[in-house]
């Protein structure tokens, strides 16, 4: 009896050293990357113009969207169209705009990346935790 | 002794549970995917008809943005690092169009929150005027960019 009660601390002892370590490195790799990445770009006057320029295109966006129609997907859809073509068929306004933001973004990206090589690295998850953290970041109240 | 050894057990089978909720979720890369089109389902709820089809026009905003890529980069690497871009920047897009979605009754009808829009613009303008992109060069390419 004393020796399977040996045994089986030693093996909650080992199994509690190995999923504690384990744990540590899920968190270091998964979560405090985008959380130190952020701590980063919040000071950083390109990803601050980057945050507002992808903000503002998304306003665009987002009204284009409040007048959609029905057929709208079919339009966006379409291989055969230019992303002009499907505005003005879709009768969104201020493409224009959203062409500007669009290369200005490229360009930012580009330029972020380059000082921030992470930032290039970021799955579909991490860049919506990045987009959580600067919408709670720079819309915060003064 | 039975005690201990029965709650030392029931210690064990509760951190395997646990452990197997903190697995890591592995997700792929921003690998450019085979998704040019965004599917919609038919809904019964312009409010997230409307919330669709922002998301849809952030696809097409990419998708635009990959043709250029194709048209300026002849390398693989190139023309993939180029997409990645405009990967991230629809998948950042969409992020952002999610976080302001609510449903129809407290949105407005319209299922973007409603947001005071001369306000915000006014404060992205301010945003961007005082930080200094302006002063960066956009290349030719740059500019002829998401021509479509």
């Amino acid at each position: 009896m004393k020796n399977i009660s040996v045994g089986l601390i030693a093996s909650i002892g080992l199994f509690w050293i190995m999923s504690c370590g384990k744990t540590t490195r899920d968190t270091v790799d998964k979560f405090d990357k985008v959380d130190f990445l952020f701590s980063q770009l919040k000071q950083d006057t390109l990803y601050q113009s980057y945050y507002a320029i992808m903000r503002y295109s998304s306003q665009i966006i987002m009204d284009n969207a409040k007048k959609s129609k029905q057929n709208d997907t079919l339009i966006l859809n379409n291989k055969k169209l230019s992303l002009n073509e499907k505005f003005q068929q879709a009768g969104y306004s201020n493409y224009e705009t959203i062409q500007e933001n669009t290369n200005r973004l490229f360009v930012l990206y580009t330029k972020i990346s380059q000082s921030y090589p992470d930032f290039k690295t970021l799955t579909d998850s991490e860049n919506k935790k990045l987009i959580t953290l600067s919408n709670k970041y720079f819309n915060k109240p003064n | 002794m039975k005690t201990i050894l029965i709650s030392l057990s029931f210690i064990l089978i509760s951190f395997g549970g646990y452990s197997s909720v903190l697995k890591p979720n592995i997700e792929s890369n921003n690998e450019p995917a085979n998704h040019f089109a965004l599917k919609i389902p038919i809904t019964a709820d312009p409010c997230l008809d409307a919330a669709l089809n922002a998301q849809a026009q952030a696809f097409a905003i990419e998708t635009s943005g990959w043709s250029w890529c194709a048209d300026v980069h002849s390398t693989g690497q190139g023309f993939t690092d180029c997409a990645n871009a405009f990967t991230a920047m629809r998948q950042q897009m969409v992020a952002y169009i999610q976080s302001t979605f609510v449903p129809c009754p407290s949105g407005n009808g319209n299922g973007i929150i409603a947001l005071n829009n001369s306000q915000n613009r006014a404060e992205i303008g301010k945003d961007i005027s005082t930080t200094h992109f302006r002063k960066l060069p956009i290349s030719s390419a740059g500019k002829t960019a998401i021509a479509g």
